[in-house]
């Protein structure tokens, strides 16, 4: 039999509105965790994700590549971003990858891809000043809230 | 173990323009497709995927595109959505590589997905784009078509699909 290398972790499929969705007790015996946020929100709003209830945004920092706007742009902020959510604008589609996740000696690093096909896609590098393992993942809306069948899906790949 | 090999195609002469997955199993959760494809016929090396064989104006995209010169970015609604590959102009034995993940591929809603793909070529131009695209559908992903609009694809092209679960 293979060595699990991607294996399923945990997942949410909201049951009903929710502001924020979050994964605990991390297993740490993983090298990177991937997030897949499939989901609507009540209104166009950013979607942050927060690790180990940091929820200082100053404590975080990202840079984007979007074609959100007349043109296509680049901005970098303080604050954990790692896309948007729509309402009357579709699914939108998060791949985030956070690397090193369990490690102790680094900050920790995040690629996303975000996609919301009737409004942008958008490509994110970002980083938590934080040299601890991240035990918990918090995906939570700037406002308004996540709908009803939003899915959530936690992966680990292995060292 | 949640990411599984599908299915591996390649293309073992250059006489095959098309590549097809069918009954896809029902059992997974999200698909990865990924891509290595030279258009050995002519340029542009652009690949047409469809799903399910619908080929109606059912995919709405966004693209943001760089080529070594500019960007640019694209709205759009068609009838398959595209990732550009390596034509028979570009440096040789090179291939272009591209990956579209598709999300909750057996629900009942319309279906997101996420396309990164990049040309190679050894010359001032070539092409990265990633793109967000919407399947408008209430069916599951049964089957993937991959075209190359007549063309032929390039042997040692590969296709191959993911099942994550």
């Amino acid at each position: 039999m293979a060595t699990p290398t991607y294996d399923l972790l945990d997942s949410t499929t909201l049951a009903s509105s929710a502001s924020s969705v979050t994964f605990t007790s991390i297993d740490q015996s993983y090298g990177d965790l991937v997030v897949v946020i499939d989901s609507k929100g009540t209104s166009t709003t950013a979607i942050y994700s927060y690790y180990n209830s940091d929820f200082t945004n100053a404590n975080y920092s990202y840079v984007n590549m979007t074609t959100l706007g007349a043109s296509p742009s680049s901005n970098t902020a303080s604050n954990p971003f790692v896309g948007f959510e729509g309402s009357s604008l579709g699914q939108s589609l998060s791949l985030l990858h956070i690397m090193d996740y369990s490690a102790t000696d680094k900050h920790k690093s995040y690629l996303c891809r975000n996609n919301l096909p009737d409004l942008l896609t958008q490509a994110i590098a970002g980083r938590w000043s934080n040299s601890s393992a991240v035990s918990s993942v918090t995906l939570q809306l700037s406002s308004g809230n996540l709908v009803s069948g939003s899915t959530f899906y936690l992966y680990g790949i292995a060292k | 173990m949640a990411y599984e090999l599908i299915e591996t195609i390649e293309v073992t002469n250059a006489t095959t323009t098309d590549l097809v997955f069918t009954s896809i199993p029902q059992d997974g959760i999200d698909l990865k497709l990924v891509v290595s494809a030279r258009n050995s016929d002519s340029a542009p090396g652009v690949v047409l995927i469809t799903l399910n064989n619908d080929s109606g104006s059912n995919y709405s995209q966004e693209d943001l595109e760089g080529n070594g010169g500019s960007v640019s970015s694209n709205s759009s609604t068609q009838g398959y959505f595209r990732l550009r590959m390596t034509d028979s102009g570009d440096t040789a034995n090179t291939f272009g590589s591209g990956q579209a993940y598709i999300s909750n591929y057996t629900s009942s809603s319309n279906k997101s997905i996420s396309c990164d793909r990049v040309t190679e070529n050894n010359a001032s131009t070539a092409y990265q784009r990633i793109e967000a695209v919407s399947y408008s559908t209430s069916s599951a992903i049964s089957s993937i078509e991959i075209d190359f609009l007549g063309d032929n694809f390039a042997q040692y092209t590969t296709a191959s699909l993911y099942k994550i679960y």
